[in-house]
């Protein structure tokens, strides 16, 4: 059964500021599973101008210690792959995740536009998915616990992004967040 | 978890070339590819800092035996190029 959830949040922020700010945002204090992000291709589109990434995302395990013996192992990866358009203004992400995949699958979308009634803003819209895969007892729990951290990454997540806009809008030169 | 088996520590020199390449991207990002909406073609964004980099992200990957990402990569490239002739 895959769990789904659609969110959608309001930057008080330009979409230039936000999208430079996304690219920044991991690792960070405040996402402490997220353990390290690495580009891995990158190049602009002849055809279409658009900006098209890849990146490597390394986290802590999803599943809980007590249940480690369905996976063998502390760490996951996922891969993201992005399309900028810088002359539409837009910004989608595309996470999927790699490693345990007879296990647990997920997905997240992330697109980022100009906010419709107000362009000094950005509206962020989120869907993620997940399904586990094991036809075991726990699986309510482990779903339980996808969306949990699902939710608590997102709204840690967005913390590190605003702080992020302001010390880009504030002309500071942001490495991470610190 | 990090290997030394020839002297060449992985982790340390990819936090620096990661850095540089980062710093460059940022500053292009904001200065020539927003600004200036479409680049012209060709253009290497960061090559110097990317070269670098790009060098460290090959051996992680070779690593954690995840080359197959940037073959998926070329050939998801290769078809999108034939589907846009």
């Amino acid at each position: 059964m895959v769990k789904r959830l659609f969110q959608e949040y309001v930057y008080q922020h330009p979409w230039a500021v936000v999208t430079e700010a996304t690219w920044l945002k991991y690792p960070n204090p405040f996402c402490p599973h997220v353990l390290d992000v690495d580009v891995i291709s990158r190049r602009v589109d002849d055809n279409d101008g658009f900006l098209k990434t890849r990146r490597l995302f390394t986290a802590t395990s999803p599943v809980p210690r007590g249940l480690r013996w369905l996976m063998n192992s502390d760490v996951a990866y996922a891969v993201e792959d992005s399309v900028v358009d810088p002359v539409k203004q837009r910004m989608e992400l595309n996470l999927r995740s790699l490693t345990f995949g007879d296990i647990v699958e997920m997905r997240e979308t992330s697109t980022f536009e100009p906010h419709p009634e107000n362009s000094e803003w950005t509206l962020l819209k989120q869907h993620w998915s997940c399904e586990w895969k094991v036809s075991t007892a726990f699986v309510s729990s482990l779903e339980k616990l996808s969306v949990q951290r699902f939710l608590s990454s997102v709204a840690n997540g967005r913390l590190a992004v605003k702080q992020l806009c302001q010390d880009i809008e504030q002309n500071e030169t942001p490495n991470h967040v610190s | 978890m990090t290997s030394k088996e020839d002297g060449f520590d992985p982790t340390k020199l990819c936090a620096e070339a990661k850095q540089k390449y980062n710093a460059c991207f940022s500053r292009w990002y904001r200065k020539s590819f927003l600004d200036m909406g479409r680049p012209g073609s060709g253009e290497g964004v960061c090559q110097v800092e990317w070269n670098e980099y790009e060098r460290c992200i090959k051996l992680m990957l070779k690593k954690r035996k995840l080359e197959h990402l940037l073959e998926e990569q070329a050939k998801l490239e290769a078809r999108v190029g034939k589907d846009s002739r």
